[in-house]
């Protein structure tokens, strides 16, 4: 026991305080803004701004400091921030990684080896893309609407819109880093871009996703970004507007369910099969609800909508070249005699793709139960 | 040896007892025999004295009864109506007697005295336990009366298995010590380490149990290996599962041999109540125990160097309200620690009115004023509180203390090295459990070594019903209780 004692008698004299920060000596940074101009990183970060709150703790979360710093590197451009700015920089409750355009062009897999390999920063940020403009502008909105403008609401924008809108997903710096270095998958990121007055209480917007092939970034449009998290089931419920008699439907995706299948003979035949519910949320259309035939239309309709979504994405895919489904990785994993076949080549012009939608459309809508209901209906 | 010679006798007290003016002699003067009686008259009862003792005298001293110097001890032992009476032939044994509260009654021309018992009750009555209180269960506790203490067990367990042997220890005080057990349950092996552990004591004197808990603690240890308690009911209970009782005269406490560390979670409530009450109880006592140990430290720990263990809007509340505070963490969290503590140390020995005024003087300072002036942070103030709270969750002043000190062990170390710091010195807390033995028994039982029955009866608790086994470390007979 004494040998114990003398080993951490020891340990606490000659081994401590390596990683000592106290709370007072740090800033905590929500959001990181990485830049890239001639030669020149620009990196911003939005540090959450406590100073103004109370001892009692009144909600702080919403106003922020923006940091900016500039180097060759984006180490550089951190410590940089360290001349002008007197605190700490804690990134391990880093909230969202804004990327600007200007990386994207050159050194979007550089901007990862510093995060990654940071011991201080968390691996989990989401990733955002601004492809029209830099990071900065993204971060730096102070001015322009009266106060700062905090990276936690873009995180929060884009889980809600996940959810309920589907045109953008969470992807977070490690699953981002981790499709690149899969072979045969083209990493697919949300992007945001700034617009201004879009309202009163917010300049940002999201846009729908980028997917990151050949060194160079495309962004996909409202229909494809949809229909890639329909393909993926990633949402709880979104409105799809499909047409009945000319007029629009609008019916809510509920349930998400999907399987993408590969089988490689002949030739490459994709099988991709969606199944859901769906809840009529809005129709304009005097219908009689409870007639079969008509919920039959609707239904068809409506899975004709869905295909003509993911159709959409195979279309972007094949024109730009881009594997957002990972079916090359696919055949790496399963078929790999086959990838040196097709790894150059566009397997969305080769293969055969079977779309296969199964919807169960709810006839009472998004309503429990109406004054006529789907019991009463069977009755 | 006694001398035959009361004025010799008489003379030989009082250079002993260097006049003392509590000892009384008187000399008196019955039917040509002179007798010298010889009482501490703090220790007895001056109306036991008159009545049993000198009215009897004339009556026993008869004219016409002759009686030889040779039986006359053994005449009057047998003539005089009082229920302890003892013949005593050594000067020590007079003092001790006389320190008993004994009469020593020496007659002329024998070398005998007689010790007749006339002791005043110089203790409480018995009232409610102080330290122990419980709702249900019985609400009788021991006082400072040595043989008040053995009736209160002894109406409870009318077995004539119980033995109640008695020692004196301590040269100068001779305090009487019991030592209590269930000869028909109990290990003979437990019984004569005690005993051994009570002959081995040599000290001047004994003033209450506490000093023989520690000087049959070999280890100085922080975790109590000898549990006490005010309670009959208790130590009944721990008599009838094979231990050992040790009680002492003028203390209001008994102790138990031996003790193990479950048995500082349970409390007297635990047995007069069902199970899943009791289940519930003791889950919150052992988060208890774990807050009241490590909240400071981790907070320590999660603040200092592993800050992204904690969800950023709780980062955010905990950095607020760190922000002016001009101490380190650790700085901040020993110093509340200190005032918490100076402040209980007073509200202890503090009369109850000025106890009160301490509490509310101690809510204000650390609660508000030592906030608004920027000394500490709020959220200091809640981990020490909730601290402090959870270690008052135990009555065993022995258990906070040890509490205490592990609580600053565990300050330090994340202080030095974070949340593995915390967990290096789990390492060597658990260590120093599993080292502990009380009375050669291991102190983690029934977790090491493990038993799944007495595991589920100890850690929580089963029904009465079901509970018939006694445990195989403390017995090794009668295992089974209605089969005695």
């Amino acid at each position: 026991m004494k040998k114990i004692v003398i080993v951490l008698l020891f340990c606490l004299v000659f081994l401590t305080g390596c990683s000592y920060v106290e709370l007072n000596d740090m800033v905590i940074v929500s959001t990181l803004g990485v830049d890239y101009d001639n030669g020149l990183y620009t990196v911003s970060a939005q540090v959450i701004d406590y100073s103004t709150a109370t001892k009692e703790g009144e909600n702080i979360v919403d106003s922020s400091i923006l940091y900016v710093g500039y180097g060759n590197s984006i180490i550089s451009a951190v410590r940089d921030m360290y001349n002008a700015y007197p605190k700490n920089l804690h990134m391990g409750h880093l909230e969202l990684l804004v990327v600007g355009n200007g990386v994207l062009k050159e050194h979007f897999k550089d901007i990862f080896d510093y995060l990654i390999r940071s011991p201080e920063a968390t691996n989990d940020p989401l990733v955002v893309l601004n492809t029209n403009g830099s990071a900065l502008e993204i971060l730096n909105l102070e001015g322009k609407k009266g106060k700062s403008y905090n990276g936690k609401a873009i995180v929060d924008n884009i889980e809600e819109n996940q959810k309920h809108e589907g045109s953008v997903s969470k992807k977070n710096l490690e699953e981002v880093l981790s499709l690149i270095l899969q072979k045969g998958i083209d990493p697919v990121i949300p992007t945001v871009e700034y617009k201004e007055n879009v309202d009163k209480f917010s300049n940002t917007l999201l846009t729908g996703f980028a997917v990151f092939t050949d060194n160079v970034i495309k962004n996909l449009d409202e229909k494809a970004s949809v229909a890639y998290n329909i393909v993926n089931a990633n949402f709880i419920d979104i409105p799809i507007i499909t047409k009945y008699n000319d007029k629009d439907v609008t019916i809510l995706f509920l349930r998400p369910s999907s399987e993408v299948n590969l089988s490689i003979e002949d030739s490459i035949t994709v099988n991709i099969d969606i199944t859901g519910i769906g809840h009529i949320s809005e129709i304009y259309e005097q219908v009689d609800l409870i007639d079969d035939k008509v919920i039959k239309e609707l239904n068809d309709s409506y899975e004709a909508t869905i295909k003509d979504y993911i159709n959409c994405l195979i279309e972007f895919c094949r024109v730009n070249n881009a594997d957002i489904l990972g079916l090359k990785n696919k055949i790496y994993k399963f078929n790999n005699k086959f990838y040196e076949k097709y790894k150059d080549k566009n397997i969305y012009e080769v293969a055969n793709f079977k779309i296969n939608v199964d919807m169960d459309l709810f006839r009472h809508g998004t309503t429990y139960k109406g004054t006529i209901g789907e019991n009463d209906a069977k009755d | 040896m006694i001398f035959s010679n009361i004025y010799d006798n008489e003379r030989k007290i009082k250079e002993v007892y260097k006049n003392s003016l509590d000892i009384n002699f008187r000399n008196i003067n019955l039917k040509n025999n002179q007798l010298l009686l010889v009482f501490n008259q703090c220790l007895c009862n001056g109306k036991s004295i008159n009545d049993f003792v000198l009215k009897n005298l004339s009556f026993i001293f008869d004219d016409n009864v002759k009686i030889k110097k040779s039986s006359l001890v053994s005449f009057f032992k047998s003539s005089l109506p009082a229920h302890s009476i003892k013949e005593v032939d050594s000067f020590d044994k007079v003092y001790e007697y006389l320190g008993n509260g004994f009469l020593i009654c020496f007659f002329n021309g024998v070398n005998k005295a007689l010790a007749i018992e006339v002791k005043e009750t110089l203790a409480r009555a018995i009232t409610e336990p102080l330290t122990e209180q419980s709702i249900s269960g019985p609400k009788d506790a021991f006082n400072e009366h040595f043989l008040t203490n053995i009736g209160l067990i002894r109406k409870r367990i009318k077995s004539s298995n119980l033995v109640v042997s008695e020692k004196s220890i301590g040269k100068e005080s001779m305090t009487k010590v019991a030592v209590i057990y269930l000869s028909n349950v109990v290990e003979d092996n437990l019984v004569s380490e005690v005993n051994k552990k009570l002959d081995n004591i040599d000290i001047d004197a004994i003033l209450d149990t506490s000093y023989i808990k520690q000087l049959i603690d070999d280890k100085n240890t922080l975790f109590p290996v000898v549990e006490t308690t005010e309670r009959p009911d208790t130590v009944c209970m721990n008599l009838l599962e094979g231990r050992v009782v040790i009680l002492c005269e003028n203390s209001p406490f008994a102790l138990i041999i031996p003790t193990f560390f479950i048995d500082l979670f349970h409390a007297s409530e635990d047995n007069y109540q069902a199970p899943i009450h009791v289940l519930f109880t003791r889950i919150i006592r052992y988060i208890a125990f774990f807050l009241a140990i490590l909240t400071p430290a981790f907070y320590i720990a999660i603040t200092t160097y592993n800050q992204e263990a904690i969800p950023v809007n709780l980062f955010i509340s905990f950095a607020s309200q760190r922000s002016g505070v001009p101490f380190p963490a650790i700085v901040e969290a020993l110093g509340m620690t200190l005032i918490f503590e100076i402040l209980r140390e007073s509200d202890i020995r503090m009369p109850h009115l000025g106890g009160s005024s301490i509490s509310i003087l101690g809510a204000i300072v650390l609660g508000d004023a030592a906030v608004s002036a920027g000394i500490v942070s709020p959220i200091m103030v809640i981990v020490i509180a909730i601290s402090a709270i959870c270690s008052l969750i135990f009555s065993k002043v022995s258990m906070i203390n040890a509490i205490r000190f592990w609580k600053g062990a565990f300050m330090i170390f994340a202080t030095c090295f974070g949340i593995p710091g915390i967990f290096l010195c789990g390492v060597l807390f658990l260590t120093k459990l599993a080292d502990l033995k009380s009375m050669g028994k291991p102190y983690l039982y029934p977790i090491s070594p493990f038993s799944l029955k007495f595991f589920i009866n100890n850690v929580f608790k089963t029904r009465l019903k079901n509970n018939n086994m006694r445990s195989p470390i403390l017995t090794d007979k009668n295992y089974r209780r209605n089969n005695l």
